[in-house]
């Protein structure tokens, strides 16, 4: 990355050595399309909030950010899409979100800082809020056996994730951009939820699953930085950038995107190991089902989790039914399970013998 | 329960080694490749594969292992549906005895029986007692004769470790009347639920009625409704199962497995005091728990009934050739050699039977100062419900003690009483 040297001599001419990055963005100079003031300032005002009323702006986004961890937390225990997505609607992280963005590309720092604390606060103000739903209303979460399915899907993000949040993010910004386009902010915040997995995070912080409570937080920093790329790219090839601040606004733009750059492929190492990882264990899940129908024709697979771990060992944990009082032995399933991934293989079986007693009266 | 359904859960752990072809045929032939059974999962498992390692490169011979927690079961099927493992691993040599019995086995060639033998530790000579001949060779040995208990809590309350059998049932009922439990147990196993019980009896037989008996017992000449191994039984309900004896009440030591059993001991104020339990059990501390005199946890020998020295109880792997082939042959005499386990003790929890095993190559102090207990023991036997015939010894003994733990005579008679039995 080229920020060490001196911005001022690289972004006044094309005729200066560039970096990649540099050059990319010089070809982003919108001398094809400049915002007019208007535009400009229809943005902000939705975007920046002043002074004289903040305090109401932040009741406001404090009472909304309450409500929509309410019904993500809910929704999440309940295990129902549709309150979730409603808590999605309510979430209000996006205004701060997109204000940092701006504030970056027309150089107010006072904004900046404002928004970030903005979108601090409200995060630190979402996982307290669910972990206090938690702590008082899910005592009957204990384990992370007795999770809903919506709260374990969040605390695996995949590299699917990531481009979801970039493609919305995308959305966000021409939509900002774009006040005509407005009918679709619903749909981008759905898109790329930002509450449910911060009231995950608390849930599972509470019940003291940390590291799914990790997942669930990467979940959010993708969707995060996301968002932040991606509308900063929209904004300057929307001509956002006033002209009379564009050498300004162009290097704040470059810092912006070369930080959130730096800090998506972070996101997207482990995203992406993961990622492998799941198509790794669902073929050797596959592999091991087809073993288990050679092994016991009469056992039933009821649940199966097949994991294999990085230096070759492959871990299966699986309950099967059987009608046979004398079900087949784990020693020759694992053996020919490792027999067909030629690596070591530790299988536990449990199983599960259901024995019938019916009864007629009257 | 449910009237309409009853659910039965079991559970098997099985582990497998196997190493991938690392030794491509040189002239086009496929490598011979030799199989192996035991009970070894996991990190034993692992550590069993590092010796087969170490044999593979050496020889060019593959070695695939299979470990099963259901081995006793898992052995005697293979072997009588004609599916023999070319070598098994057998913590059981009663089982091993019976199936030689019955002619399956192969015996033991000189050359290898001699490798074996000329170094065994003098105070193993005697472990089979009068149980015959084992056509194989102990391979690892555990020692199971131990106390384990936190050297901290003791010194807080004020125990001394017990110097004799007299001073161990003076502290149990010292531990009792402070109001504290002295005792951790817990016997859980699936299909082996009541083995600890077991090492209970056999330690107590040891001491109470000495090796003659003990090994008439084992053999079967001594019937389990003799007076000796009636009062051991006795012995052991008074010693654990009396109210207060133990921080479990009967059910739970029933439901709680033996590596669970100690848990409590390292709470504050501590659940139970002292458990006994092998040298094995040191897989199952808390991790980074340091063992020693100034560590979270220590052991003391299970003391002797009299000024003489304690005997030692011991387990192990003995293993055996089901295949009369060369490559089993070469394999089965590499693990005759007093070096076979280096690569195992360098991982930890492997105790050699040989006088010339290199003791620097013990991962720790711990299995360094179990090596020295063997080899200065003046009597060592092995577990009597592992070398007994083995109906008996890995089924009937266990259900025993389960049945025993389970059933409070007193208890029962007094529920009789109050039902108006008793009239």
């Amino acid at each position: 990355m080229n920020t060490g040297t001196p911005p001022e001599d690289t972004s006044t001419a094309g005729a200066a050595p560039m970096s990649p990055l540099g050059q990319m963005l010089n070809g982003f100079r919108p001398s094809q399309r400049l915002m007019s003031e208007y535009e400009r300032s229809m943005v902000t005002t939705e975007l920046f909030w002043d002074t004289a009323d903040l305090k109401a702006h932040l009741a406001r986004f404090f009472t909304l950010m309450v409500l929509s961890t309410l019904l993500a937390a809910f929704g999440l225990a309940a295990n129902s899409v549709a309150v979730i997505i409603g808590a999605m609607l309510v979430a209000p992280l996006m205004t701060p979100i997109l204000a940092t963005a701006a504030a970056l590309l027309v150089v107010d720092l006072r904004m900046l800082l404002s928004s970030i604390g903005t979108l601090a606060s409200g995060v630190a103000v979402a996982i307290g809020t669910s972990m206090f739903v938690t702590w008082v209303g899910l005592q009957n979460f204990t384990t992370t056996y007795s999770l809903p399915s919506e709260i374990l899907g969040r605390t695996q993000p995949s590299l699917l994730d990531l481009g979801v949040a970039i493609a919305a993010g995308l959305a966000g910004g021409y939509v900002l951009t774009h006040p005509k386009a407005s009918s679709s902010l619903p749909g981008v915040a759905i898109a790329v939820a930002l509450v449910p997995p911060l009231a995950t995070v608390g849930i599972l912080l509470k019940i003291g699953a940390t590291g799914q409570a990790g997942g669930a937080f990467l979940l959010f920093l993708t969707n995060l930085f996301a968002i932040v790329l991606s509308v900063i790219v929209v904004m300057v090839l929307s001509g956002f950038i006033p002209p009379e601040i564009r050498l300004e606004g162009f290097r704040n733009a470059r810092i912006g995107l070369v930080v959130s750059a730096v800090v998506l492929i972070a996101i997207a190492v482990p995203l992406t190991i993961h990622t492998v990882g799941v198509i790794q264990d669902q073929r050797f899940a596959r592999t091991v089902t087809i073993e288990v129908a050679q092994w016991d024709p009469n056992a039933t697979i009821e649940d199966l989790a097949a994991d294999l771990q990085p230096g070759g060992r492959a871990v299966v944990d699986l309950i099967v039914s059987t009608t046979s009082a004398a079900p087949q032995p784990s020693w020759k399933l694992a053996d020919a399970v490792s027999e067909r991934v030629g690596s070591a293989v530790d299988i536990r079986i449990r199983y599960r013998l259901e024995v019938a007693d019916e009864s007629t009266s009257g | 329960m449910n009237p309409h359904l009853a659910e039965r859960l079991a559970l098997v752990t099985v582990a497998l080694a196997l190493v991938a072809g690392a030794c491509a045929a040189n002239d086009g032939r496929s490598p011979e490749v030799v199989t192996v059974f035991g009970n070894q999962r996991g990190a034993d498992a692992d550590a069993l594969r590092s010796v087969f390692d170490r044999f593979e490169s050496e020889t060019g011979i593959e070695v695939r292992f299979t470990g099963s927690a259901s081995f006793p079961t898992a052995m005697r099927e293979r072997v009588e549906e004609g599916n023999a493992p070319d070598i098994g691993f057998f913590p059981q040599p009663g089982l091993l005895k019976d199936l030689a019995t019955s002619g399956y086995v192969e015996p033991l060639r000189d050359d290898v029986a001699q490798i074996a033998s000329s170094s065994l530790l003098p105070s193993l000579s005697d472990a089979f007692g009068s149980s015959g001949d084992i056509p194989g060779f102990l391979f690892q040995v555990n020692v199971k004769s131990l106390v384990w208990y936190s050297p901290d809590a003791f010194a807080a309350y004020g125990y001394d470790v017990p110097a004799t059998w007299d001073a161990l049932k003076d502290l149990t009922q010292r531990i009792s009347a402070d109001g504290s439990n002295p005792w951790c147990l817990g016997v859980s196993a699936f299909r082996a639920s009541g083995w600890p019980a077991t090492d209970w009896v056999e330690d107590i037989v040891l001491r109470d009625s000495g090796t003659a008996a003990y090994d008439s017992w084992v053999a079967g000449d001594l019937a389990f409704t003799s007076e000796p191994i009636g009062s051991a039984f006795a012995g052991f309900g008074n010693m654990t199962l009396e109210a207060g004896s133990s921080d479990r009440d009967r059910r739970g030591i029933l439901n709680t497995s033996p590596a669970a059993a100690q848990d409590s001991m390292f709470t504050d104020p501590p659940g139970c005091f002292m458990y006994k339990m092998a040298s094995f059990q040191r897989s199952n501390l808390p991790s980074g728990m340091e063992i020693g005199p100034d560590g979270g946890v220590d052991v003391f020998l299970l003391p002797g009934s009299s000024n003489e020295s304690a005997p030692i109880l011991i387990g192990g792997t003995v293993a055996a050739a089901f295949n009369d082939s060369d490559a089993t042959w070469e394999l089965m005499r590499f693990l005759a050699t007093s070096q076979a386990g280096t690569a195992w003790a360098e991982r930890g929890g492997f105790i050699s039977p040989h006088t010339d095993f290199d003791s620097g190559a013990y991962r720790d102090d711990f299995d360094r100062r179990m090596a020295s207990l063997l080899a200065d023991a003046d009597i060592v036997r092995f577990d009597g419900s592992d070398l007994m015939y083995s109906p008996v010894g890995t089924r009937s003994f266990f259900d025993a003690m389960v049945l025993f733990i389970g059933t409070d005579l007193r208890e029962a008679a007094q529920q009789m009483a109050e039902d108006g039995y008793d009239r």
